[in-house]
């Protein structure tokens, strides 16, 4: 029994019958970046709003006789926020979100994340929400946990914030979307800063 | 390792589609044997290689520059086949391949012997454990160092080249028990 023997066994006995091609379409298809359904929609998410505003402007419009100076004072308040909310999220910071460790199933998934001002910052009443989606059809959100490193900060512009969270363990393989949401107030005005990271776990 | 194998590295690092695919021809065929030797199902063995390439392409700037590409992809893909091999059960058992009909000058006697002496040493490699069947696959099929063997299974090397030893001592006793107890070895 030869190496040569050894081999040639191995490779007679072995042939493919498939498609590189075919392979190939497929992997080359899963390396497109997957975008969940609701992230195919977030372009639309600010003309949305801004139009629900608008909408809600004209239905609480004043009779057409009266002057439009008097249309402003009519919009309710808490709509001028939630459309400011919408532009300046993600102007006034950012985040960066790392995986410490190679993620294995059944094991606690434990990441690093910074805040990074992208201005001068006055934030209080901090919160962070950590998801973790299963990037398959349904793309299911198998973890919401929240986590309150920071509350209140003050923070010049570049000025980092770091803390590690642990999210709980996954018990089947796959590819996975992590968000980590950023909810606060900035000068007594809400915020939202939102990043996503998709990881493999094995 | 191919002479411009940094190269392409490099460019697939970079995104580049096209090196991808040089990437996917040259270490397909030696991955999909392998995986298929490991799952002992080719739609199995498509689905690991897949998400092997996927995984290697996904994690390329984790892949320290200037070290040969094989043994670390290799490595993913043995984990990927084994992973599905797990999730789908039990092993089944390869099916003996048709024999080929071949014009070859020597007698139909004796390509016919050759063809059952070799369809005898895959049964006998295919009847080793796991533990003793992956280091033969990995440096006879996948041409491996014992090194790169050893580092594709999470081993010492003085326990690859122990495996290998008991490995083709265990295929020699085979194979003369398939004999009726004569050697030709």
């Amino acid at each position: 029994m030869t190496d040569e023997q050894i081999k040639k066994a191995l490779l007679d006995n072995t042939n493919w019958p498939g498609s590189p091609e075919k392979l190939w379409q497929n992997i080359i298809t899963e390396l497109e970046p997957k975008i969940p359904w609701w992230k195919k929609y977030q372009i639309w998410l600010t003309p949305m709003a801004a139009a629900i505003v608008l909408l809600i402007l004209v239905f609480n419009s004043p009779v057409p006789n009266q002057p439009e100076e008097q249309i402003e004072p009519d919009v309710a308040p808490e709509n001028m926020i939630m459309m400011r909310t919408f532009f300046i999220a993600e102007q006034i910071a950012e985040i960066q979100i790392a995986p410490l460790n190679n993620i294995q199933r059944g094991a606690p998934i434990d990441l690093a994340i910074n805040l990074t001002a992208l201005q001068d910052l006055n934030l209080t009443r901090l919160a962070l929400t950590a998801r973790l989606i299963k990037l398959d059809n349904d793309y299911q959100v198998i973890t919401e946990q929240e986590f309150n490193p920071w509350n209140e900060q003050t923070l010049a512009n570049g000025q980092v914030l770091t803390t590690k969270i642990g999210l709980a363990p996954v018990q089947e393989s796959g590819d996975y979307l992590i968000e980590i949401e950023i909810q606060g107030l900035h000068n007594q005005e809400p915020i939202v800063i939102n990043q996503q990271q998709m990881i493999e776990i094995n | 390792m191919l002479e411009n194998e940094q190269a392409i590295i490099q460019r697939v690092k970079q995104g580049d589609h096209q090196a991808m695919e040089i990437l996917f021809r040259t270490h397909l065929d030696a991955a999909i044997r392998l995986a298929y030797l490991i799952t002992r199902d080719w739609t199995s063995a498509e689905d690991a290689v897949q998400e092997g390439f996927i995984q290697a392409f996904r994690s390329i700037n984790n892949f320290k520059d200037g070290l040969p590409f094989k043994p670390w992809f290799t490595k993913i893909v043995v984990n990927k086949a084994k992973r599905i091999k797990e999730k789908f059960g039990t092993e089944r058992q390869i099916p003996a391949s048709n024999y080929l009909i071949i014009n070859d000058p020597a007698s139909p006697e004796e390509i016919s012997l050759d063809k059952e002496k070799e369809q005898a040493l895959y049964n006998a490699i295919n009847q080793l454990d796991e533990k003793h069947r992956l280091p033969i696959i990995l440096k006879y099929l996948n041409e491996l160092s014992e090194a790169e063997t050893a580092q594709v299974l999470d081993l010492p090397v003085s326990t690859v080249k122990s495996r290998l030893y008991v490995a083709r001592q265990r295929l020699k006793k085979h194979l003369i028990a398939d004999q009726g107890g004569v050697s030709n070895d």
